[in-house]
């Protein structure tokens, strides 16, 4: 023990508990202020408009999951998320099926505090009129959530406190929650003219949009297309057609008044989006159609991905006296892009690319083209479409119905409003619901109306089908948000995709236990976030 | 609140909406800590150290829980989990050598710390796999689909049970039922905290020259290597990429095929490599060595005719050797963003100390 000393040698033993029940006696602010704040009317009008503003979450990003993997439109140069492009790999994690999940639930929850505060808050007299947006609102997000993913949990409740478990409520019971609250609104909402809120007329036009979807659900009726025709009448009110197509979709200037025939839409003023103009503007322009170039081409041309480009069956929908094709398709483009808009008289431009239609396609059509303008670049009929598998700018025929030539250079920029619900659509819906209630030539009254307005010729009863409908709906609303929807809600979504679309094959929808991939499946990061075990994925994706 | 944006028919119409759940609820985190340790001496302090052993408990963690899709909130911060910390920490500086012309001591440490979830929301039976929460498993446990190859031409048929192709993406399938279940086939596939960290720590001086040199170990980590999901991902057309041995199937364009086991075929890789990233976990244990110096002092009968205090003449090398099977960057900072984890440089340093 002498030889080896310890010099130091220490053993501590610590054992801390720290005990603080009232360490700390909290004051949250931020839960006072926005407690207080929507009490007050001001405070309640700026949640309604938060409730507003949850459309543009909802409809101003990527589009894929509205239109992708349709008949329409299929990628050029640039790749789609093949999940929602060509069902092959669709799966719970595939890029693009979150977003609108949790989009339409933040809308929900949006919506759920302003119904939870109209009982609390200062009572005004545009109460009852904000409470019917509202639920307009709501009942729209779920519209979404169950044709996109079938029934889905039904939360109507504010949250104070998290709630961690969720189960899924029968899609039957989605429509009814849905039905209810619309029409509870229609008595709510303003009856005037449509000025950027949800008006009756367009209450009228989504009612009729679900009714029409539900009857084709297994537990659906025939009386749903009664009554999907009945409140498409009432949103038509009369109305008819006046506008030329061409006006319907001429851009503004500078900003873009609503036009007489817009039911609903998300609103995108220049003004309103001023603080931060590259990102909080929308992506609509953004897509349907080829690459026109980077930022040396800003203000001359519009940014566009080359994906969704319209497919050879999108543009063979169309004949030469249908004045829809050039108010759909940039068919002549200027040595300047938007010169088609700026200059009054183009007469005389030089032009870059021209895009021959089917009633073109000689070579004395061509011939006689090239003679006029030696300048272009001549795209044969047949050539300008995504199975041409198209390595070149250009080389896509653009869709320029919703270009904003004002807009500065950017994927997020155009001001122009999203177009939800308008008349033209509502006609169709008419015709659609006529037609499955078994009242084809009424339908067919509704049908020749808008055909008439594009110029065409009437269609006969004996060719007045669903897969006219589809047609003509492809022709009326070329890009507009529908056309997944519009395939699966009829059933033909399989039959087209794979028939239409290059890239997709009928077995491409082959999924787990039999079942097809129509649905999209419930995404993983919810279902990795929800509490509840036994919360069902779709059978074709288990 | 956040801002939101609108206008009703071109009236700017703002408002205001929260986007997490307030809670009132929120309190301290609480602590109990049980800690032994034992400093010692040996030799008239030829060897001292120390051991310390702790066992932590912290209840009420703090974390920022995300929220169910379903509640249309992103997220609360609240007090969530029980988490148990164990661990050992050891040090050793021995004096081997300690004469007037030589002095030579060493440092070795070592350190090993578990984390363990004990309970979530107030119960220990199910999981939160959306916040990576994991009874019974790390705090920084990694949970996905394990990749285990790629699908050869020989096995398309097997492949095409689980919808994948020939040149894709081959996965753990767990429970052998033959096809890829996110509830089913995703499994902890390791932590990114490490099973043990070490460092060494020599000194050794022979008259008036002194060397020094340190090296630090961490083994037995896993990380989402953002350098592979980086430069490895040859769908991106944006930069270059790593020459990497990807699957080249048979073919008639005159590529020789090329069997790959590493990385699917470009253009071809299925979900699971695009989605949830599976190839690119790797295993980021190293030994660095950190620095080596070697220096002179000058004598101090040569100081004083310099009329000097002290001058020390000396090089130094940072970073000299990493030794590692990490194939990105600085392994240290692999599970890094790209712009914190870049490579770590080696320094040359020649420098003078000077005393008047």
């Amino acid at each position: 023990m002498k030889k080896i000393q310890y010099i130091t040698s220490c053993l501590l033993v610590l054992l801390t508990v720290t005990s603080c029940q009232d360490f700390l006696e909290e004051e949250n602010e931020s839960f006072a202020v926005a407690e207080e704040f929507y009490l007050t009317e001001e405070g309640y009008q700026s949640l309604i408009n938060a409730n507003y503003s949850q459309l543009r979450e909802i409809y101003g990003n990527e589009p894929w999951i509205y239109v992708c993997g349709t008949d329409l439109f299929a990628e050029g140069r640039d790749a789609e998320p093949t999940g929602l492009s060509r069902y092959t790999d669709l799966n719970p994690s595939s890029t693009g099926i979150a977003a609108l999940y949790d989009n339409a639930y933040k809308a929900i929850q949006t919506a759920n505090t302003a119904v939870y505060y109209a009982d609390l808050t200062e009572a005004t007299d545009a109460l009852d009129q904000q409470l019917g947006e509202v639920r307009y609102l709501r009942a729209n997000a779920y519209f979404l959530l169950v044709q996109t993913y079938g029934g889905v949990p039904l939360v109507t409740d504010y949250f104070r406190e998290p709630v961690l478990e969720f189960s899924r409520e029968s899609a039957e019971n989605v429509y009814s929650f849905i039905i209810s609250e619309l029409e509870a609104a229609l008595s709510q909402v303003s009856t005037g003219a449509y000025q950027g809120k949800v008006t009756q007329r367009a209450v009228n036009h989504l009612l009729a949009k679900v009714y029409l979807t539900r009857g084709y659900e297994s537990f659906g009726t025939s009386a749903d297309f009664t009554t999907a025709a009945s409140y498409a009448e009432a949103a038509i009110a009369g109305q008819g057609l006046t506008l030329s197509f061409e006006e319907l979709w001429a851009p503004g200037n500078p900003s873009y008044p609503i036009n007489e025939e817009t039911l609903f839409s998300v609103q995108y003023d220049p003004a309103s989006v001023s603080t931060d103009p590259f990102n909080l503007g929308h992506q609509q322009t953004a897509y349907f159609g080829p690459y026109q170039g980077g930022s040396e081409v800003a203000g001359d041309a519009p940014y566009r991905t080359y994906t969704l480009c319209p497919t050879q069956f999108a543009i063979d929908l169309f004949t030469e006296d249908d004045a829809r094709y050039q108010a759909t398709f940039m068919t002549e483009v200027y040595a300047r892009y938007f010169d088609f808009y700026d200059v009054d008289d183009t007469s005389s431009l030089a032009v870059n690319h021209y895009y021959a239609p089917a009633w073109e396609a000689t070579q004395a059509d061509q011939d006689a083209y090239m003679a006029a303008h030696p300048e272009a670049t001549y795209h044969e009929y047949g050539t300008y479409v995504p199975s041409a598998n198209p390595t070149n700018d250009y080389q896509t025929i653009p869709l320029k119905k919703f270009d904003d030539p004002g807009a500065p250079f950017g994927q997020n920029t155009s001001r122009r409003d999203i177009i939800l619900s308008r008349l033209g659509e509502t006609y169709l819906i008419a015709a659609e619901a006529y037609l499955q209630a078994g009242q084809p030539a009424t339908g067919l009254t509704f049908i020749n109306e808008v055909r008439e307005r594009a110029g065409v010729d009437a269609v006969a009863l004996a060719a007045f089908d669903i897969d006219y409908i589809l047609d003509e709906r492809g022709r009326e609303l070329m890009g507009e948000y529908h056309r997944w929807f519009d395939l699966k809600r009829t059933g033909k979504l399989v039959e087209r995709a794979s028939a239409y679309h290059y890239l997709v094959q009928e077995s491409n929808f082959d999924g787990a236990n039999g079942a097809l991939k129509i649905l999209r499946p419930i995404p993983q990061s919810a279902l990795d976030l929800n509490q509840n075990n036994d919360f069902e994925q779709n059978p074709a994706y288990q | 609140m956040s801002q939101t944006y609108y206008d009703y028919a071109g009236s700017v119409s703002n408002g205001f909406v929260s986007t997490q759940i307030a809670n009132a609820q929120l309190q301290w985190e609480r602590t109990r800590e049980f800690n032994v340790g034992v400093d010692f001496g040996l030799w008239r302090d030829r060897i001292t150290g120390s051991v310390d052993i702790y066992d932590r408990l912290s209840d009420d963690l703090l974390f920022t829980q995300d929220l169910p899709s379903e509640t249309g909130f992103s997220n609360i911060n609240a007090n969530v989990a029980s988490v148990n910390n164990r661990g050992v920490e050891l040090a050793l500086t021995t004096r081997n050598i300690q004469t007037e012309d030589v002095t030579w001591t060493t440092s070795f440490t070592f350190t090993k710390n578990t984390n363990e979830l004990r309970s979530i929301y107030g119960q220990s039976e199910v999981d939160d796999i959306g916040n990576n929460l994991f009874i019974g498993e790390s705090l920084d446990a990694i949970y996905n689909y394990k990749f285990t190859g790629i699908w050869q031409a020989d096995e398309v048929a097997e492949a095409a049970g689980y919808g994948m192709q020939e040149g894709q993406e081959k996965l753990l399938d767990v429970n052998n039922d033959g096809q890829y279940t996110p509830d089913a086939d995703r499994i902890i596939l390791g932590s990114s905290n490490p099973d043990w960290t070490g460092s060494f720590f020599s000194s050794l001086r022979v008259k008036n020259f002194d060397l020094s040199t340190s090296v630090i170990v961490t083994q037995g980590v896993l990380v989402y290597s953002n350098f592979h999901s980086n430069f490895a991902d040859t769908r991106d057309r944006g930069r270059q990429k790593l020459d990497i041995d990807w699957y080249v199937p048979a073919n008639d364009a005159g590529l020789p095929a090329r069997a790959s086991n590493t990385y699917p075929q470009p253009r071809n890789e299925g979900s699971f490599w695009r989605n949830n990233g599976v190839g690119y976990y790797k295993d980021a244990s190293f030994v660095k060595v950190q620095n080596i110096a070697l220096g002179y002092n000058l004598g101090s009968e040569s100081l004083e005719k310099l009329g000097l205090n002290a001058l020390r003449v000396y090089a130094n090398v940072l970073n000299p050797f990493v030794f590692t099977d990490y194939e990105g960057y600085d392994p240290e900072w692999a599970g890094a963003s790209l712009n914190t984890g870049r490579p770590s440089s080696v320094t040359y340093q020649l420098g003078f100390n000077l005393k008047f």
